[in-house]
């Protein structure tokens, strides 16, 4: 890793990220718990680091797909965190008008093409982004973010297949963080890695340590850089740890408390950080960075607070682009 | 005026849009040099080239749900799926992704695709080649539905669903491929949700759709020359329905029989029959009745199979029965 | 060759009329004018008129069908010439055999599913509904239910007039609504057409529009100095005091425009014009001729204008316009020496005024002398979901004083 090549700002810039992502997921538990929010919410705390490093080698032009586990690659990818609020808070300000909400947020000018609740679901409409990629003769990469568990779904194998026949430009980004909901991906798959399947596939497949945002952002960006001179698709696996259950309310009594408090000394903004200050960081520079990002969040939360509920009419709004009148009513 | 197939004049129309934007692919399997096992896509290849004609491998989820992430990104994919019973493999594309986009998106993203699936059974082809399903799709909202049964109605009919901005399934009946009849001269479109009555009558309404629509008309000669002025109406679309095509029949003959190929539990012909008795029911001089597929599995052996859909003779005595002669 | 009958249009507002009662039966000669069909709009009843002489060939709408304006309703032509009726409406085509092949339809007895309920389709319900069937009466089906056709049937061979009804029919009919069993020498007639529309609609009105009538007496002593003075002055109009009372009401009206509404749905319509219903008494019922924009006009040209409706509705020439679009009405019973009387209604307006007679009486002066007048009792009935007391008593006093004293008007 040589650190010299890349700028102070790019590295403060990465760090403000991760501490915005956690910070707006944390005062989501903290909504959660006091009965503001409605529905699931699935946090990705102590992931910061693949989400980040994963995103910052993305270009603007360059889409994504995201989990049900998505504000993070959301928020990396650039989406402003008043417009998450509101979209969790079921605004009519949201990003999705506040009819998607936590699952289901989307962005088509930031290269979101949308989290989603059903898992692997992102893998095959990833694929098709870049299909389009490969028509239209343009050079977008487009990334699928999945978990572990999902690479166990159909749409995996049958997608990267389709994508390293056709030479795809697409990134497949497993962020293995060990657990479908309660169950260890170990007790469920035979082999040690994610990664090792591009074996199969004949295509690269690479795995790091999900929780240094660097190793990600360099790996990554090869990856990146394959698809874009048009040599096909690769797997790159992150291994990190939710930190938290799979939704807010759970408790994880499923896995050891003595495995959590190992990965929570490997806390990767807490890591990040230190290397900053090892480098020509400031303790200062830090600490701004944090209250920058607490007022951020709570203006965000007021943004959502004062935002008014979409109007009841909505409801049978935007099913359809034409004829949305009568193919509602019967 | 020409005669061409269903199944000639469904390629004419995907040619003849396919020509016009290059946004339209078509994707699936077999779709390259064999042109599908109906001939629909044959030259296609030659004609617009690997990157327009998606010879997909048999993977029904991943290649429907490819197709979703294309239309989100402004490409127009016209996905054929070899049987509608294959959709068993490829619905959580259509039904959580293709039609729930642009309503959990808040209306930012469409998916302009359309779904082409063969439906319906008389090929001897049994249990898992044979079935209808269009009340998979109809109950999903964000999907419209498509079935034709005519040659001029497909060709018109695919062009609208093609340039439809929402996801379209395109239900086309196996046994009406074949089936030659007039064309109209001249580029066309027929636009979505608008029924065609085939045949005008005074003493019952016919309300049906697909292949169903031949046989409707069949048993409306038959019932003429007892007397009885049966109207059919081919629906074209179940999904948006013409309502006004449907009020306006049932208010001038007062009796309604609904015919489907498909099995009659929870089919789409009890969602028509609810709809006219919630607002029709003053209109009606006797209950609507169902002619449809029985509740079992499409059967292999022949008089099996012969007795499992309706035929004409069924839609007589259905209608009989509700005109209690 | 066959002469087509259709649906008239009797107004600007009529989109379909309802086949009453046919007068003839097919195969029945016809000449031309002669009255073939009575109809009904839920206005008028009116006659379908013969436009040749023949015989009537078909019937195409039966009786208690609704029928669009132009829809057609009848063929008439030569004897036993054939018909070819187009479009929908391909009913029996009458040659002189069709009578007797139609009476041969195979029945059975109605059916009574337990708990002794009788078996009906909806529309049937309805056609019998707009027939005035009790549909206990009917005995005879072709199929399980009875059904459109049966009550058709029914109703076509059913004793038209005079007919009292058998006992063990009068047993069977054990409607709800309590029945009036006629003794030897009443004599039973079918309500016409007119009297049907008249009680649908004045109990439409009163289940609708909570009813308030508000009471008073108005000197009339300066009103009929006027009308004297009016009536001497023109030669062509003798001024009544109904058409007085017309031009007072609409004036009055300006000044409260919120009882020259209309309810509609949610809303309420506030009426641009003032257009009076003036009630008119016929021998078969009653009819409300408007005279519009009476706000516009003066005596003498009212007076005209009601005159001649008036002399329309005795003829029973009224067209629907000139019985459409009432946003108030006057009722005088004074000509038949009524003293005051509660009037109801006219749906969809707001109010209706009811006039007593012209009465001598005592009363007490401004100087608390004992004088005799002329008196006048004037009780307006308003609907209470449009306004409440307080405004319907402005309206009422301002007709009073304008009635006391008409130079007011012009104030």
């Amino acid at each position: 890793m040589s650190k010299k090549k890349y700028s102070k700002e790019l590295f403060l810039s990465m760090y403000e990220d991760m501490v915005r992502i956690r910070k707006f997921e944390i005062k989501l538990t903290e909504c959660f718990m006091k009965g503001m929010l409605a529905g699931n919410i699935h946090t990705c705390v102590g992931q910061e680091a693949t989400i980040v490093g994963t995103c910052y080698a993305l270009e603007k032009r360059d889409f994504i797909t995201a989990t049900h586990r998505g504000h993070g690659h959301c928020i990396a990818k650039g989406a402003k965190t008043d417009k998450m609020m509101a979209e969790l808070f079921g605004k009519v300000t949201g990003y999705c008008r506040g009819k998607g909400g936590s699952m289901h947020v989307a962005d088509l000018d930031l290269g979101i093409l949308g989290a989603n609740g059903i898992v692997g679901a992102g893998i095959p409409i990833a694929t098709g982004s870049g299909l389009t990629s490969k028509i239209k003769g343009t050079d977008e990469v487009t990334l699928s973010f999945f978990g572990d568990a999902a690479s166990n779904q159909g749409t995996f194998h049958e997608s990267i297949n389709m994508a390293s026949a056709w030479k795809l430009p697409v990134v497949y980004l497993c962020e293995n963080n060990q657990y479908g909901v309660s169950v260890n991906i170990k007790s469920v798959t035979n082999t040690e890695s994610i990664a090792v399947r591009a074996k199969a596939y004949n295509i690269p497949g690479v795995t790091c340590d999900g929780n240094d945002v660097l190793a990600v952002f360099e790996t990554v960006q090869e990856a990146v850089a394959h698809a874009r001179d048009k040599k096909g698709p690769s797997i790159v696996e992150c291994v990190t740890y939710r930190m938290r259950g799979h939704y807010e309310g759970d408790p994880a009594s499923y896995r050891s408390k003595e495995v959590t408090e190992e990965w929570a000394k490997k806390d990767p903004i807490k890591a990040f950080g230190e290397k900053l200050l090892e480098m020509d960081v400031t303790q200062e520079e830090l600490d701004a960075i944090d209250a920058a990002m607490d007022a951020e969040i709570e203006a965000a939360m007021q943004f959502a607070l004062d935002s008014p509920y979409p109007d009841v009419s909505e409801v049978t709004l935007d099913v359809y682009a034409s004829d949305n009148e009568r193919s509602v009513a019967r | 005026m020409s005669k061409l197939s269903m199944s000639k004049a469904i390629r004419e129309g995907l040619y003849e849009e396919m020509l016009r934007d290059e946004n339209v692919i078509v994707v699936g399997e077999d779709m390259g040099t064999m042109g599908n096992p109906f001939g629909i896509t044959l030259g296609f290849l030659d004609e617009f080239g690997p990157n327009r004609v998606i010879e997909t491998p048999i993977s029904e989820s991943s290649f429907t749900g490819m197709s979703v992430g294309a239309a989100m990104r402004g490409i127009r994919p016209v996905v054929e799926l070899m049987y509608v019973d294959f959709i068993g493999v490829a619905m959580d594309p259509i039904m959580n992704q293709a039609a729930k986009m642009r309503y959990m998106t808040g209306g930012q993203v469409n998916v302009p695709m359309v779904l082409r699936a063969p439906i319906g059974a008389g090929r001897r082809n049994a249990g898992q080649h044979s079935q209808c399903l269009e009340p998979l799709f109809t109950h999903i909202p964000g999907l419209k539905v498509v079935a034709p049964s005519t040659p001029a109605d497909a060709k018109g009919l695919i062009k609208a669903a093609v340039r439809d901005d929402d996801p379209v399934i395109f239900l086309e009946h196996k046994l009406l491929y074949a089936i030659k009849d007039e064309m109209p001269e001249g580029e066309y479109v027929i636009p979505l949700g608008k029924a065609n009555v085939v045949r005008e009558g005074k003493d019952v309404t016919i309300i049906t759709w697909s292949r169903q629509v031949l046989f409707a008309k069949e048993a409306a000669e038959e019932l003429a020359k007892e007397g009885i002025d049966v109207e059919v109406i081919d629906l074209r679309t179940l999904v948006p329905l013409d309502w006004e095509a449907i009020k306006a029949s049932v208010s001038k003959t007062h009796n309604v029989v609904v015919v489907q190929e498909g099995y009659k539990r929870s089919g789409f012909a009890g969602e028509i029959s609810s709809q006219i008795m919630e607002e029709l029911f003053d209109e009606l001089d006797s209950p609507v009745y169902r002619v449809a597929g029985l509740n079992v599995v499409p059967p292999f052996s022949p008089p099996l199979e012969d007795a499992f859909f309706p035929n004409p003779q069924d839609i007589i005595a259905g209608v009989k029965k509700v005109l209690e002669v | 060759m066959a002469t087509e009958i259709k649906m008239p249009q009797l107004g600007l507002t009529m989109t379909e009329g309802t086949i009453a009662a046919w007068l003839k039966k097919v195969g029945d000669p016809v000449a031309k004018g002669e009255p073939i069909v009575e109809i009904t709009t839920d206005k008028l009843t009116n006659e379908i008129e013969s436009e040749v002489d023949g015989v009537l060939l078909a019937i195409i709408a039966e009786e208690g069908e609704d029928v669009p304006v132009q829809g057609l309703v009848a063929i008439v032509g030569e004897p036993g010439e054939k018909v070819e009726v187009s479009g929908e409406k391909a009913e029996a085509i009458a040659t002189e055999e069709a009578p007797q092949a139609a009476a041969a339809v195979a029945v059975k007895p109605v059916e009574k599913s337990e708990g002794g309920r009788i078996k009906v389709s909806p529309l049937a319900k309805k056609t019998a509904e707009k027939l005035g069937i009790d549909l206990s009466e009917i005995t005879e089906i072709t199929g399980s239910r009875i059904r459109k056709e049966d009550v058709i049937r029914y109703s076509e061979n059913k004793p038209k007039t005079e007919a009292a009804p058998t006992a063990s029919a009068a047993v069977e009919s054990a409607a709800p609504a309590p029945v009036v069993a006629p003794v030897a020498g009443d004599i039973v007639k079918p309500l016409s057409g007119m009297r049907k529309v008249i009680g649908k609609r004045m109990v439409e009105s009163k289940v609708t529009a909570p009813h308030v009538t508000l009471t008073t007496e108005a000197n009339v002593d300066k009103m009929i100095a006027l009308r004297t003075k009016l009536n001497e002055k023109a030669k062509d109009v003798r001024m009544s005091y109904t058409d007085m009372l017309v031009k007072m009401v609409a004036t009055a009206l300006l000044h409260v425009p919120m009882m020259n509404a209309s309810i509609s749905g949610d809303n309420l319509i506030l009426h641009r014009d003032v257009n009076i219903g003036v009630a008119v008494a016929l021998d078969e019922g009653l009819v409300v001729p408007v005279v519009k924009n009476a706000e516009r006009k003066g005596f003498a040209e009212i007076s005209k204008e009601a005159k001649a409706l008036i002399g329309k509705a005795r003829e029973n020439k009224l067209s629907m316009d000139e019985l459409s679009g009432a946003t108030f009405t006057i009722s005088n019973l004074g000509g038949f020496g009524i003293d005051a009387f509660n009037p109801i209604i006219n749906l969809p307006e707001s109010g209706i005024l009811g006039v007593g007679r012209i009465v001598r009486k005592p009363i007490v002066n401004e100087n608390d002398e004992i004088v005799p007048g002329s008196m006048m009792a004037l009780s307006l009935s308003f609907d209470h979901r449009v306004v409440d007391g307080a405004l319907a008593a402005q309206l009422l006093s301002l007709i009073k004083d304008y009635v006391e004293d008409p130079d007011q008007m012009y104030m």
